[in-house]
């Protein structure tokens, strides 16, 4: 999966796959995730993991890559369907919420960085 | 939206910026621009209807945030005006105040838990129809018993019952009110949609009236006065349901009625009805003519010998694709357009059943009875046999009218006023005792609902997972927002704090040290009833129950008097 000169792999780089196959796995994988009850605990006084914030980061992180995907790729596309409302308001509180929390390093935004700044700009 | 040009007038920029430095780039840029620049063609339907199934999930979930932030924000806000007032120190406060933070997040946690057909035991089936069922079934974690209404997403899609379906959830979500049945979460899979509701154990107005017959008219005003306040209530909202019958008002264990839509039916189909209409009236006209006198219906029949073909024909209806359209406006029929007051008029074909024991248009056929509704002036009448008050056949020909002349038009008051209901506390009317008590023995009882036969008891267990993330295929792109948690089936028993501050916030009472105290004392009398109770066998704990949630004397009398007959 591409964004702009950037390509990302599946399974840390090893995997070679589209777009559609890429945001697939990691949707699937991202609801495994969510869904594990030893990660985010359902149950009344389940203590979190002490480890929460790793998968919290590595799961944001992903999903970083799909916005630049659809960024770079299809935003006219998102224009001609009257969505990009839509799309950028998703983004803009995904980045501030990684960003108060600083769960997503500035090297991993590098591929829409003027789009960051920009939202990010006091 | 300006946000949103002026993003992508910066992209734009920057596209330009990139053409200057790249030749080959530019090529590709271009090239991808003039395709998009041709329009529609580009973008498939598909990728439209997934689009705008995106759009409306986005919208959902962010408004549904801004709620919850809200709801958060009053209750916490409430809890400090009471704090403030009732004088508590500063070191009790910061205590309260985080103890309402810590109970804030574990609500936020349970609110996440996604429901689904595994957290419920599916028991006895009490309702059948074209669209699915509706049975009684038991939460694991709590034991509590609800009534599981399921509804196939193919049957709504092909009969064009997607907005009815929404339409139903939506209003239940967000009427909370005495006179409707309460939902508590709605959820779906590939092939359903479930609506998980409070279960009414006293069977509904037909079954009632298919016992009684008829009805005094001090037991048909408890009953119609009830439903008065359920269609208000609704109509506050500024929700129709169009559908106002027999069947859909619901009766509790102790008597008083809900206003449902447990009706699996699909709302009368009447396109060939104008033409049929129009031969009516020439008919008419026609008679009228020749014989130089309006003719007069026969009357073939008695009333005794309607009531108990009504009877006969009344349970096969209620169940079949056709409907009942004995209590349907005449401006819904005739589809023009209809407001609020076409649920008055269902109101009124409701009274009239339960004091003639058959509805005022009752024929053998469905489509006579639609053309009798539409020429209600000439088949409203009443039987000779029948002997009704001169305010309740007032009340019966206001409701059974034209839009201009019909009471209630103006708002629920005109009707609460009208005579025949005079003497009526509208604001007891369900703290009363109820005109009639179900037979009720335990919570799992069915004997209020008709016997159906178990084709397939299993609920077939449909992966969770699954269909969440895949809610954008064409099929459920109708039913993108159908999802929802009441805030009683998150909190349980176990944080009452929420459950009372939401409570309170429907019933706003002067904060004072006096009411703060008292609400401390009743919580710690609360919890020792409680503990007290799990001590006493199944069955009286029941009432006991009922007790702890009511706080009218009436109420508590009412109850102890169940009790007794209960143990006699």
């Amino acid at each position: 999966m591409k964004a702009g000169r950037y390509e990302y792999r599946w399974a840390d780089g090893t995997t070679m796959v589209s777009a559609p196959e890429y945001v697939e796995l990691l949707m699937n994988w991202i609801e495994t995730q969510i869904d594990n009850e030893h990660i985010f605990p359902k149950k009344t006084g389940e203590p979190f993991p002490p480890n929460f914030e790793d998968f919290v980061k590595r799961i944001l992180r992903k999903l970083f890559r799909v916005y630049a995907h659809i960024y770079h790729s299809h935003f006219p596309k998102i224009v001609t369907l009257n969505e990009q409302a839509h799309l950028n308001t998703c983004f803009h509180r995904y980045l501030l919420f990684v960003s108060e929390f600083q769960l997503v390093d500035k090297e991993e935004m590098v591929p829409i960085q003027k789009l960051v700044e920009t939202i990010l700009k006091p | 939206m300006d946000t949103a040009r002026a993003w992508l007038k910066k992209l734009k920029s920057k596209g330009k910026e990139k053409s200057s430095n790249k030749k080959e780039t530019s090529r590709g840029n271009v090239k991808e621009g003039s395709k998009t620049a041709g329009g529609e063609e580009a973008v498939s339907n598909v990728t439209k209807q997934k689009a705008a199934a995106a759009k409306q999930y986005i919208e959902n979930h962010y408004k549904k945030q801004v709620q919850s932030q809200q709801q958060r924000k009053e209750r916490r806000d409430m809890l400090e005006n009471k704090l403030a007032a009732a004088e508590v120190s500063e070191e009790e406060q910061k205590n309260l105040l985080k103890d309402l933070e810590k109970k804030e997040t574990e609500y936020m946690r349970r609110q996440r838990h996604k429901m689904g057909t595994d957290d419920f035991e599916p028991l006895t089936m009490i309702g059948k129809g074209a669209f699915g069922e509706v049975r009684i079934c038991r939460e694991k974690t709590t034991g509590n018993v609800y009534a599981m209404k399921k509804l196939k997403k193919s049957e709504m899609l092909r009969r064009g019952q997607v907005e009815h379906v929404k339409a139903e959830r939506n209003l239940l979500a967000e009427v909370d009110s005495n006179c409707i049945v309460k939902l508590y979460c709605s959820f779906q899979d590939e092939e359903y949609l479930y609506l998980i509701m409070e279960y009414l154990p006293g069977g509904d107005m037909m079954t009632l009236l298919m016992r009684k017959d008829t009805l005094t008219e001090d037991e048909a005003r408890f009953y119609v006065g009830e439903t008065v306040l359920a269609i208000e209530s609704i109509h506050k909202h500024n929700y129709i349901h169009r559908d106002i019958k027999p069947d859909n008002l619901l009766l509790d264990r102790s008597g008083h009625m809900k206003l449902s839509d447990f009706g699996l039916c699909k709302p009368l189909d009447c396109s060939i009805l104008q033409e049929k209409d129009f031969v009516v009236a020439h008919n008419l006209s026609g008679a009228l003519q020749s014989d130089g006198r309006p003719v007069a219906p026969r009357r073939t029949r008695s009333q005794m010998e309607q009531l108990q073909n009504w009877q006969r024909n009344r349970r096969m209806l209620a169940y079949s694709t056709v409907g009942t359209p004995d209590y349907i406006a005449p401006e819904v029929l005739l589809k023009k357009g209809y407001g609020m007051e076409c649920d008055w008029w269902s109101l009124g074909a409701i009274m009239y059943e339960m004091l003639v024991g058959f509805p005022p248009f009752y024929s053998d056929e469905p489509m006579t009875t639609c053309r009798k509704i539409v020429n209600w002036k000439n088949y409203l009448k009443f039987p000779d046999e029948v002997r009704l008050s001169p305010e309740a056949k007032d009340l019966i020909c206001r409701l059974l009218c034209n839009v201009e002349q019909r009471i209630g038009t103006k708002g629920a008051n005109e009707i609460k006023e009208h005579p025949w209901f005079s003497g009526v506390e509208w604001e007891k009317l369900y703290q009363m005792k109820a005109a009639f008590i179900p037979q009720v023995n335990d919570e799992l009882d069915t004997q209020n609902f008709e016997k159906f036969e178990e084709t397939d008891k299993q609920v077939p267990k449909t992966p969770k997972s699954g269909p969440w993330r895949k809610m954008l295929s064409s099929k459920d792109i109708n039913f993108v927002g159908y999802t929802y948690k009441n805030v009683e089936i998150v909190n349980h028993d176990q944080l009452p704090g929420i459950a009372e501050l939401k409570k309170k916030s429907t019933k706003p009472k002067r904060p004072s040290i006096k009411s703060l105290f008292e609400d401390e004392s009743a919580s710690s009398t609360t919890s020792h009833q409680g503990s007290f109770m799990k001590l006493l066998p199944t069955q009286i704990e029941v009432p006991e129950k009922e007790d702890k949630s009511s706080s009218s004397s009436e109420t508590l009398s009412s109850s102890t008097t169940r009790f007794d007959n209960a143990t006699s």
